[in-house]
């Protein structure tokens, strides 16, 4: 495995050249404000992926082959040429080799192989969209444009490309879908795609895709889905993890409180920036499942300084929106999600039951049968469903 | 509320409320918190994306602190929908708007009305016009707000996040008004949890919590 070093980081871009005082600014190698709390130069940094740390949950015949990165991008190329994304989806071999991370040469077209983004791209409408009159929603779009990504070197200078190009993104977006308009968080999704070097055209056919593939219901104005997500979430938890879930059962604090930010902007708020683009080569495999996987996950990363350190919601929240990145590197994030297991047939049963009783406008959604239960003892909703039902 | 006592002589209480701040999108929210708690600003803040939260204490006297327990909402349109989650059971919330941005005065409003017909009917609202450091830009006449907050029984405060101005006082101001009548409340009792609410009594939630557990054992 060669170590290419991304071009954000070394040859920083007439953005950050622009800016007066760029000189004393530090970017971390993938374009953010090193702090001082950022470790500006990690050794791994520097690396195209970190393969050797994904080693451990492969057989040792396999994981030879996979250990080259030549193999590995001969067979995404294969993917990408010869095959249909739900073949891939379903493909052991793909499940492997999405764990060492999609070569960054292939990312981009492997995440817009899998959204299906080539079913809905129309040469010119993106250009005519831009033509269009301004919208109401136009006010809402600018004045989150300069608080995106403002610690990003490719973002962070008003008026700068990257600032224009996330704008015209943007409102071609609120255009193109008007049912969904624009949404905080979407802003997030497009900073990624520019940060992958795409063009803005590209970008916005990417995150047209990947809304209608993967997220229809979530930036649409009620904000169905992530409260569904959240209220399933809730339920995974209990199954899951069940004495941080009665911690945090025993101080109110509900996933939506926490989890809404990691749904609406994918992690990208949440984890370092390894781990960010890990997670998305994951999400456009296997779609939406992974949000709870990731998401369990983090918890699971977290769980014992949460239960040890955090007595009251005082300590619990402060820690539970800010979890140190370096609980989360890819490493012990993806060992955690190694040991999280979802199917797809129980998050079905879970996301009907609770959209079984109707969903409410606004607030947080409740498992309507458990609502008596939860009034005879505040504990009672996490007891499992089968006995909520059964008593 | 939750009041926990020091030990030994000229021990100080210390009184726990939750606090909500809400208000249109980009009016300061963050900044007017981010002010508050870290004493810092930044021109371009990352939108909030969901909701934030921070803890800050203030001094009220000698022997009386407040700490403050802050859900700092996301202020575009449609993360209205959480709202309900995060003013349920708070003792107090900070309405802003800015004072440029006639329309965020007027979305202040809505969420002052909301506040009233929704939550607890004993909170503290306190209606802050921010970004007072852009006087030149001014859209709400000071005398405006104040005339409104007057007659919705609110506290008022111009503030600036950017240079600071006000935005203690402004804080102070709210500890004052909480109710801090230790014999009322010490009898009430209650857990720091956060949706913040006051349960009947210590013993009442911990025998409740302990027997559900009970009978999950099983």
């Amino acid at each position: 495995m060669t170590s290419v070093p991304a071009p954000v980081a070394d040859q920083p871009g007439p953005t950050a050249a622009a800016t007066p005082n760029a000189t004393q600014l530090r970017f971390d190698h993938y374009g953010f404000l090193a702090t001082e709390y950022t470790p500006a130069a990690h050794p791994q940094d520097g690396r195209d992926d970190d393969s050797d740390t994904f080693s451990v949950f492969l057989s040792p015949g396999f994981s030879k082959k996979l250990h080259s990165e030549e193999f590995r991008v001969r067979k995404w190329t294969e993917y990408l040429n010869r095959k249909a994304p739900k073949a891939v989806r379903t493909s052991k071999t793909a499940r492997k080799l999405v764990t060492y991370g999609i070569p960054t040469q292939l990312r981009t077209r492997v995440w817009r192989f899998f959204a299906e983004e080539s079913l809905i791209r129309t040469p010119g409408a993106f250009q005519e969209l831009q033509t269009r009159d301004r919208i109401p929603i136009y006010d809402v779009i600018e004045r989150d444009i300069p608080r995106c990504y403002p610690d990003h070197q490719m973002f962070l200078e008003e008026g700068s490309a990257g600032q224009q190009h996330l704008d015209t993104v943007l409102k071609a977006y609120a255009h193109y879908n008007p049912e969904v308009g624009y949404c905080q968080g979407m802003g997030r999704l497009v900073g990624v795609y520019l940060m992958q070097h795409m063009s803005p055209e590209d970008s916005f056919w990417l995150l047209a895709a990947t809304i209608r593939s993967y997220l229809p219901t979530y930036y649409v104005p009620t904000l169905t889905q992530v409260r569904i997500d959240s209220a399933v979430f809730d339920r995974l938890l209990f199954e899951h993890n069940r004495k941080l879930a009665d911690h945090l059962a025993t101080h109110d604090i509900t996933p939506l409180m926490y989890a809404t930010s990691w749904f609406m902007t994918l992690f990208t708020m949440a984890l370092p920036w390894a781990s960010v683009l890990r997670v998305w080569d994951w999400f456009y495999l296997k779609g939406t499942k992974i949000l709870f996987r990731i998401g369990l996950a983090i918890l699971d990363c977290a769980a014992d300084h949460l239960l040890a350190h955090c007595p009251t919601s005082s300590e619990i929240l402060p820690f539970l929106l800010h979890i140190p990145h370096d609980l989360l590197a890819p490493e012990p994030l993806f060992a955690a999600a190694n040991r999280v297991h979802i199917t797809t047939g129980h998050l079905e049963k879970l996301t009907h039951q609770v959209t079984a009783h109707g969903i409410p406008d606004r607030g947080e959604i409740e498992l309507g049968s458990v609502r008596s239960a939860k009034e005879k003892g505040r504990r009672a909703r996490f007891r499992p469903l089968r006995k909520v039902f059964h008593s | 509320m939750s009041i926990s006592r020091g030990s030994g002589a000229g021990a100080t209480k210390t009184f726990n409320f939750k606090l909500v701040l809400l208000g249109e999108s980009a009016v300061g929210k963050s900044s007017l918190v981010v002010r508050f708690v870290k004493d810092q600003f930044d021109d371009y803040r990352e939108s909030t994306i969901g909701a934030a939260f921070f803890t800050q204490v203030v001094p009220v006297d000698d022997q009386t602190t407040v700490k403050f327990e802050i859900w700092d909402t996301a202020g575009q349109e449609r993360y209205k929908s959480l709202a309900p989650m995060y003013y349920r059971n708070a003792q107090c919330a900070v309405v802003v708007f800015d004072i440029t941005q006639e329309a965020s005065f007027e979305k202040a409003k809505t969420w002052v009305k909301e506040l009233q017909r929704q939550a607890d009917p004993d909170i503290v609202i306190a209606l802050v016009g921010n970004k007072n450091d852009l006087t030149s830009r001014r859209a709400v006449p000071a005398e405006e707000a104040q005339a409104y907050a007057d007659e919705a029984g609110l506290l008022f405060q111009e503030t600036s996040a950017k240079t600071g101005a006000n935005v203690g006082d402004l804080f102070k101001a709210i500890a004052k008004k909480m109710p801090l009548d230790s014999q009322k409340h010490s009898q009430k009792g209650g857990r720091t949890s956060a949706s913040g609410a006051s349960r009947p009594s210590v013993d009442l939630s911990n025998g409740g919590a302990s027997n559900a557990a009970g009978n999950c054992a099983c």
